[in-house]
């Protein structure tokens, strides 16, 4: 499950009004305009909120259980994101964590 | 504006309705509610059906026609399917007010209806994460209890709730519904045993989730100054609000407030001139346990991130300060998820009316409180009985 992906966050800046999205976005919802530019973000965030799975969809039903958090990331926004944790780690509010990868599962954090 | 009337109400019950299919579960429920209104077949002048993932599970779209013609309703009737996510048939609702109160139509059929069951329950969880964002977040394999578990562990964090007051929240349900007979389960549920039941979404657990059912519900609106001339004791609504919220959970600044529901509410209290504290009983979304407490918070019943304390000091229960879910809700009564915002009005029309299994005392204005997926849709209604 996890594939290679890309290795870079990468976010979308509004060329308007400044605001960072998580792509994909055709125009700024904020403010309207239809320039994005493509961002760089460190990588670098906490567990803002955290769940583990237990029933999932059909197609994810071999990687029960598999924990999911929302990331805050340092640049202020929000991502939802697969976290890839050891046996041993426990996920905490708070936490730091760091970019791993994006793949078809979306985005990979790791403690 | 006309004032829109509710003098008829059909529905099946809420559970595991084994050898009977969608169309016929919605022809029920639908002649019900004709019957019930006293008119005839041929005075339905539109049709408004709510469901979400009938296409999914069971191959079958189209189905407002098809359970039109099941019915019997004239050919001339324009039929619609209306779809957002569980508040389905919330929506269906609010599109035939719209009808009778811009003075388009004079009856109107709308009604909800999910065949959920016959599939497995992974069938089930696939079908309905197709209401997130299949470009982003639900590529992650985010689950509904997933969400609800994000805002669960969120409002724990922030606002000191307990995995206790969850529980009770299952608890008071499981009592309520074993009054109700349109309700999947009629046990009563206890905290032990719900702190017992397997892990779904940590920290949800199986009896912090609504269950998986089959079921249809259905109402006939009329205008207002002519609701008497069909029913001895028509319900009026007294408000009708609609809104939209965040589709994903990232983009949310705070996902333990829903937005969704805080507009809807705001609107609809507006429209029909009260407050929080004038309503008798509400049936609101408690799809999840904590859903139950974020829900009470932002329809006003209580300061948010007091929910759940609220619910320990028992002011949620039938005789407290405002009745939740006396029908035992989405967690117990069942929420097939197409049925379920008619389902709930059809429990509000029993009360206000006098006529419920768990009656409220003198219920005189109650409340509907249906919402989709991450919140990205919502319906608040308001319905007033006459005298
Ligand atoms: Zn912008």
């Amino acid at each position: 499950m996890n594939m290679p992906g890309e290795e870079r966050l990468t976010l979308l800046r509004c060329a308007g009004c400044g605001a960072l999205h998580v792509p994909p976005k055709v125009l700024c919802p904020k403010c309207g305009h239809e320039v994005l530019l493509e961002h760089s973000a460190s990588g670098l965030g906490n567990i803002y909120t955290f769940t583990t799975i237990w029933v999932a969809p059909e197609a994810f039903k071999k990687q029960v259980p598999y924990e999911i958090a929302l990331v805050q990331l340092e640049e202020g926004i929000k991502v939802t994101a697969r976290i890839n944790k050891k046996p041993e780690e426990t996920l905490q509010i708070g936490k730091p964590v760091k970019f791993l990868r994006k793949n078809n599962l979306g985005y990979w954090f790791e403690l | 504006m006309r004032g829109v009337s509710i003098i008829g109400i059909g529905t099946t019950p809420f559970g595991i309705l084994e050898g009977k299919s969608l169309k016929e579960i919605a022809t029920i429920a639908c002649n019900e509610a004709i019957k019930e209104a006293g008119i005839e077949k041929e005075a339905v002048e539109a049709f408004y059906l709510g469901n979400f993932i009938s296409g999914i599970l069971l191959g079958q779209e189209t189905i407002a026609p098809l359970v039109a013609n099941s019915l019997g309703l004239p050919k001339q009737v324009p039929c619609t399917k209306v779809e957002g996510a569980c508040c389905s048939s919330g929506i269906a609702l609010r599109q035939g007010y719209l009808l009778v109160a811009a003075g388009l139509a004079n009856f109107v059929l709308v009604a909800g209806v999910e065949k959920m069951t016959s599939a497995t329950t992974e069938k089930n969880t696939e079908g309905l994460a197709s209401a997130f964002d299949q470009e982003t977040e639900g590529q992650t394999g985010l689950t509904f209890p997933g969400f609800f578990a994000l805002i669960a562990r969120r409002h724990m964090h922030q606002y000191g709730t307990k995995i206790e007051h969850l529980a009770l929240v299952s608890v008071k349900n499981h009592g309520n519904s074993t009054a109700n007979p349109r309700a999947r389960f009629r046990k009563k549920a206890t905290v032990e045993e719900v702190m017992a039941s397997r892990m779904v979404a940590d920290p949800l657990k199986l009896y912090d989730c609504c269950s998986i059912s089959d079921g249809a519900a259905a109402a006939v609106l009329c205008p207002s100054d002519i609701a008497h001339q069909f029913s001895r004791k028509p319900i009026d609504i007294l408000a009708s609000a609609h809104t939209t919220g965040f589709s994903t959970t990232y983009e949310m600044d705070d996902p333990t407030i829903l937005m969704a529901t805080v507009m809807a509410a705001k609107k609809a209290y507006e429209m029909a001139r009260l407050f929080p504290q004038d309503i008798h009983v509400a049936e609101l979304h408690d799809c999840f346990t904590i859903a139950e407490i974020v829900d009470s918070e932002d329809l006003g019943f209580f300061e948010k991130g007091k929910g759940g304390f609220a619910v320990e000091d028992g002011l949620t229960q039938v005789g407290g300060k405002i009745p939740i879910n006396p029908s035992g809700g989405l967690i117990s009564k069942g929420h097939p998820v197409g049925a379920t915002g008619l389902g709930q009005v059809y429990e509000i029309v029993k009360q206000l009316r006098g006529e419920h299994e768990n009656q409220v005392r003198n219920a005189g204005i109650g409340l509907s409180h249906n919402l989709g997926a991450t919140g990205q849709v919502c319906t608040v209604h308001i319905f007033k009985r006459r005298g």
